[in-house]
């Protein structure tokens, strides 16, 4: 496999996380324009882990995971009592704040006569783990795609049980799952958690493929874009926002002849879509029909 | 099990429910009516806790649910259809009745991720029955949004049984249904909903009314006017001026 493949393999399989977080709070209704924040925190938190504390890749992954997780359960505590416009709103501030903390965060620490750690906005630099412990490239692509497989599956999982449907219920009309008992507020809440740990997956991963992270790449066209990814590919599935994440990264930005246009060919199809589809390529109903379909062949 | 003490909604300076005591029995059925805006479905709402109270008393079973939050109330208990028609459109038939039943006692907590087979399957067949006797049994698999009218009218009961409910409050179940599709769902209501529960139904087609229940409430401007048997009720003078308005010259 040449360099450049695997390059764009990775990135799709890295922005999968993003997309996928983003997808999980449009399953509960919600917009959010903040999940860069969640990313950008994994990625530094990660990052931090591996290349100032010496901690291991796997751990320091869970811990950036985990610190996103925690950060989208306080943000959602104030936030999710609020619906719709407002939500979004405070999300995109909430992601800007983030931002603007990385551009003055600065803790560095002397590692073999070098200093490392963030350093505001000049980003943090050598998060070397994966050269320091000789995994190669294609390896690491592995090791993103296993981490995608398992959340993936952790997907399906949620969306053939009781707690995926209250997310779908939720989203639909947030009275009438009121109506049938739901804490609306605890189960947005949980899929903000949820959503976050996804994200900063995306992140850590992120920070270790690049080695090197700086604030400004976590802005909100990241969100946006994760946001368009559900809305192309579809929300009846999983597998919508990776379909939309395929066509970006791996068609739009990937193909020397077209990445010129990519914002405005990207911007015409999620136009278009919205106009046609728009709950994107594989919606409620065309899951629904593919669902019925394999049933009666099987 | 329903007692409704002296309740008042109201919304600015309007009195939506103006002092009302109403009671329910298991097994009961008490038909609602009276005109456009009297306050029925407001009651629905404040008793399942979509508004607060502002005075007055809501006791279910003997215990106090006023002002608690609307999902903690319908826990204890009550399911309601809606006059506007609500169902989750994107979900199929079945999903609408299967998703419902999260909180029955009979779903373990941890079945919200893992379900139990053999009580997975039970609790399926009893859906998959309760489609059948509404007649959705062929729709089953469609998405709700797709269903006609009567339909989805049909699934909110299915999906409000499906629930185990004590207390029913159903929201002009035959809202524009044809005589034939009323007569349908009131046998509906009569066998499958009303045994063992207390019921209270909204309605506007009389027949309707006759046929499920022993005691009607009329009410007009938030006030309950008249109480009785559906027959005692209709000859009543304030209803049928409340209805209909009084006769010109007729200043009794």
């Amino acid at each position: 496999m040449d360099d450049h493949l695997i390059g764009i393999l990775s990135n799709i399989g890295m922005i999968s996380f993003i997309a996928l977080s983003a997808y999980l709070l449009l399953i509960v209704g919600e917009i959010s324009f903040g999940q860069q924040a969640f990313f950008a925190i994994g990625a530094y938190a990660a990052g931090i882990a591996t290349a100032m504390w010496g901690w291991d890749f796997w751990p320091g992954l869970v811990w950036g995971a985990g610190i996103a997780a925690l950060a989208a359960v306080l943000v959602g505590i104030p936030t999710l009592r609020i619906r719709g416009l407002y939500f979004s709103i405070a999300t995109l501030a909430f992601a800007e704040m983030v931002r603007l903390v990385f551009e003055v965060f600065e803790y560095r620490v002397e590692i073999d006569g070098e200093m490392v750690g963030p350093d505001g906005s000049d980003g943090f630099r050598d998060i070397r783990y994966i050269f320091e412990n000789d995994i190669t490239a294609f390896e690491y692509m592995a090791m993103i795609y296993l981490l995608l497989a398992a959340v993936l599956a952790g997907f399906f999982l949620l969306e053939r049980s009781r707690l995926g449907s209250i997310f779908r219920m939720i989203g639909q009309d947030h009275i009438l799952a009121e109506m049938q008992g739901l804490n609306v507020t605890l189960y947005k809440i949980l899929a903000l958690c949820l959503a976050g740990f996804v994200a900063g997956i995306g992140g850590a991963l992120y920070a270790h493929l690049t080695t090197f992270v700086e604030p400004k790449i976590f802005n909100v066209m990241l969100g946006v874009h994760s946001l368009a990814y559900g809305l192309i590919g579809g929300l009846g599935t999983a597998f919508g926002p990776l379909i939309g994440v395929a066509i970006d990264i791996g068609f739009l930005e990937s193909v020397q002849f077209i990445s010129g246009y990519r914002m405005i060919a990207f911007g015409g199809l999620v136009a278009v879509l919205l106009i046609v589809r728009p709950r994107g390529l594989l919606d409620e109903a065309a899951v629904n029909r593919i669902r019925l379909l394999l049933r009666r062949h099987a | 099990m329903l007692e409704v003490e002296g309740l008042v909604r109201t919304f600015g300076a309007v009195e939506a429910i103006a002092g009302l005591d109403l009671s329910v029995a298991p097994g009961d059925c008490l038909g609602l009516i009276g005109p456009n805006g009297s306050g029925k479905t407001t009651l629905f709402n404040v008793v399942t806790g979509v508004y607060p109270p502002t005075a007055g008393r809501i006791r279910l079973d003997g215990e106090d649910i006023g002002g608690s939050k609307p999902d903690r109330i319908v826990n204890r208990g009550i399911a309601r259809t809606f006059q506007n028609l609500r169902v989750f459109e994107r979900m199929t038939v079945f999903e609408n009745v299967w998703a419902a039943q999260h909180r029955r006692g009979d779903v373990a907590p941890r079945e919200l991720l893992f379900a139990r087979p053999s009580a997975e399957r039970a609790r399926r067949a009893e859906i998959d029955a309760l489609l059948e006797r509404a007649g959705l049994a062929d729709r089953r698999d469609i998405l709700a949004g797709g269903l006609p009218l009567p339909d989805q009218r049909r699934l909110e009961l299915v999906r409000a049984l499906a629930r185990g409910p004590r207390l029913l409050l159903l929201d002009e179940p035959a809202g524009g249904m044809t005589p034939a599709e009323t007569e349908g769902m009131a046998a509906l209501i009569r066998e499958a909903a009303i045994p063992g529960r207390g019921c209270i139904v909204i309605e506007h087609k009389m027949e309707m009314i006759r046929e499920l229940c022993d005691r009607v409430c009329v009410l007009d401007f938030g006030r309950k006017i008249a109480e009785g048997s559906p027959d005692s009720v209709l000859r009543d003078d304030r209803v049928i001026e409340a209805y209909i308005g009084r006769e010109v010259g007729d200043d009794a």
